[in-house]
Parts: C-alpha cells; sequence; structure tokens
C-alpha cells in the first residue's frame, strides 16, 4: 500500500512525520479495534497513547516491516492484553457514560441498547472477543484475522462461532419478542 | 431460527452500532507523547542499559557499547520476535572485543521472566569477559 510506504520511508529517514501519517492510515482503525477490544472508550485512549509511544521508540521495526498493518494491529492487541492483566483487578463494571459505541444511521431494525452490547463483549473471552471485533468492525477476513493472529483460520473460525453463540444467548432477552 | 440465521441476526445487532471515532484532543496527545519517544529515543530507553549502568561504571578501563542487530528495546519490550539477539561489546585500548551475549532462538519468549534472565545473563557474561563472535 502507498501509504505504507510513506511511512516506512519516512521511518527510515528518521522522519517523525511518520508519526502523521500512521496515524493518518491507522489511528482511527487502532482506536476502534482497542475500543471493541477492551469495550471501553476510556482504556481505549489509555492504550492507544501506550501503542504510538511504543510504535515510535521501535521505529527501526516500523521503517523494517513487511506487513505493517499486521504488525500495528498485533502491536495494538498486545498492548490492550497487557493493559487488562494489569489493570484485571482494578477493572470494574462498565460505567454507563464511557459511550464507545455510536449508532450507524443507514441501519434499520431492532436495536440493542449499546451498554448491552458492551456488556455482552465483554463477557467473551479476549481471544474470541478480537474475531468478533476484527470481523465486524474492521471488516477482515477469518483469513486475514488468521494472519494477523498467527493462528490457523479454522481456529478463527471456531472462535467466531463459540463468540457468536454467547453473544445470541446473551442478546437474546433485548432482541427477541 | 436455524444457525447462520441466528449468526446474521447477531452480526446484524453488532452492525447497527460502530465503535466511536478518536477525538481531535485525542489525536494530539498521541502524537505529543509519540514525537517525544521518537526524538527522545536514547540508550537510556533500552531497559537493560538501566541494569548494567553501574556494571559499565565499575569496568574502569573500558566503555561498554550495548549494540543491538535488530533492536533490543523491541526484544524486551514486546518480547515475543524470533531469532532477535543482541551484544556487548567492550571498548579497550586495544581495540573492540566484541562478546556475544544472547541469541533467541525459541519462537515463545513472552514469559515474563525472559527479560530478567537475559539482562542476568548479559551482566554474567561481561562479568566473566567471555568473547564470542559478533553478531
Amino acid at each position: 500500500m502507498a501509504a505504507d510506504q510513506d511511512i516506512r520511508q519516512a521511518a527510515e529517514r528518521g522522519d517523525a512525520q511518520a508519526l502523521e501519517l500512521l496515524w493518518a492510515e491507522y489511528g482511527r482503525r487502532l482506536f476502534a479495534f482497542l475500543e471493541g477490544f477492551l469495550a471501553s472508550r476510556a482504556d481505549a485512549e489509555e492504550v492507544l497513547q501506550e501503542v504510538f509511544v511504543k510504535l515510535a521508540r521501535q521505529r527501526d521495526k516500523l521503517a523494517g516491516t513487511r506487513d505493517l498493518r499486521a504488525y500495528v494491529f498485533v502491536a495494538a492487541r498486545n498492548e490492550a492484553v497487557s493493559f487488562i492483566r494489569r489493570n484485571a483487578r482494578r477493572r470494574t463494571p462498565l460505567d454507563p457514560r464511557d459511550t464507545w459505541l455510536e449508532p450507524v444511521a443507514a441501519e434499520p431494525g431492532p436495536q440493542v441498547p449499546a451498554e448491552r452490547i458492551g456488556w455482552a463483549l465483554r463477557d467473551l473471552p479476549a481471544e474470541q472477543r478480537e474475531v468478533i471485533v476484527l470481523k465486524c468492525w474492521q471488516d477482515m477476513t477469518f483469513r486475514e484475522i488468521a494472519e494477523l493472529l498467527k493462528v490457523p483460520p479454522n481456529t478463527v473460525a471456531s472462535r467466531y462461532r463459540y463468540a457468536v453463540d454467547k453473544l445470541r444467548q446473551c442478546l437474546k432477552k433485548e432482541d427477541e419478542p | 431460527m436455524n444457525a447462520q440465521d441466528g449468526d446474521a441476526r447477531v452480526e446484524g445487532l453488532l452492525r447497527r452500532w460502530r465503535p466511536a471515532p478518536p477525538s481531535p484532543e485525542l489525536r494530539e496527545r498521541v502524537l505529543v507523547g509519540a514525537r517525544a519517544a521518537w526524538t527522545q529515543r536514547s540508550v537510556d530507553d533500552v531497559p537493560v542499559w538501566t541494569a548494567l549502568r553501574p556494571l559499565a561504571q565499575a569496568l574502569a578501563a573500558s566503555v561498554v557499547l550495548l549494540l543491538t542487530t535488530r533492536g533490543v528495546s523491541g526484544w524486551l519490550n514486546n518480547g515475543h520476535d524470533e531469532g532477535q539477539s543482541a551484544c556487548v561489546t567492550t571498548w579497550t585500548p586495544l581495540g573492540f572485543r566484541t562478546v556475544r551475549v544472547f541469541e533467541d532462538k525459541s519462537t515463545a519468549t513472552a514469559d515474563a521472566g525472559a527479560a530478567q534472565r537475559w539482562r542476568a545473563q548479559v551482566a554474567a557474561e561481561l562479568a566473566n569477559g567471555r568473547t564470542g563472535g559478533a553478531q
């Protein structure tokens, strides 16, 4: 991709412009991934800052990596996993004011409240939650997710299957008549 | 309702929402922090240097330089990459002498003790003055 190439070249020159380019290309997508993965806007903000600091510190890797998208998503995922571990005790029930989801206007049909979605996602194991987030909100295929997570596509499909089953149970009461 | 319909229904429910975009303030905060990390990057950012500094100071006749082949900082921070290696080079009045201290061949070095063990190995090899091939 042209944008990735520009980022790599700027990083190779030692030009901090690479960070602006990185934000332009991946900032929004990484933030959306982190919001879904952590089911919290506040936590996603904290983790995204850490991710960019680490990417900046490891700029040699930024310049040298072949698959930049995979590299930055894995960096974000690893940071999010560390964050969850570090804050396992501190993690409290979702704050209803922490509104990390916004409605998609063009989608009619039954609605489930955003906080209910947040609860349901947060109840999933992390490896299932990330598959749901990458598939539904990053529009990645199972194969792309498998490459990103370095697991077989069948494993991704299984995680998705389990996740959807759990979500269906969890959201049933709200959704079905 | 069969399983496929159920899947589509769940996906449909999720897709009626999307994660909210980052605010301009967040963009600014993130970039300020990242720029600082970019420009202030130095050997002190490499965690192992902190551990090595007292030892280096004790080696009065030598200047210890930490060299990396593909980034010690990255290896220590992430601990996932395969095949990364690092070496410590000791400079003496007689010239450079490269001490090979670590070459990671494992595929899963994410365990928390890996960095600690690596630092201990660096320190031990420096103390023993063991020499080896350059990376």
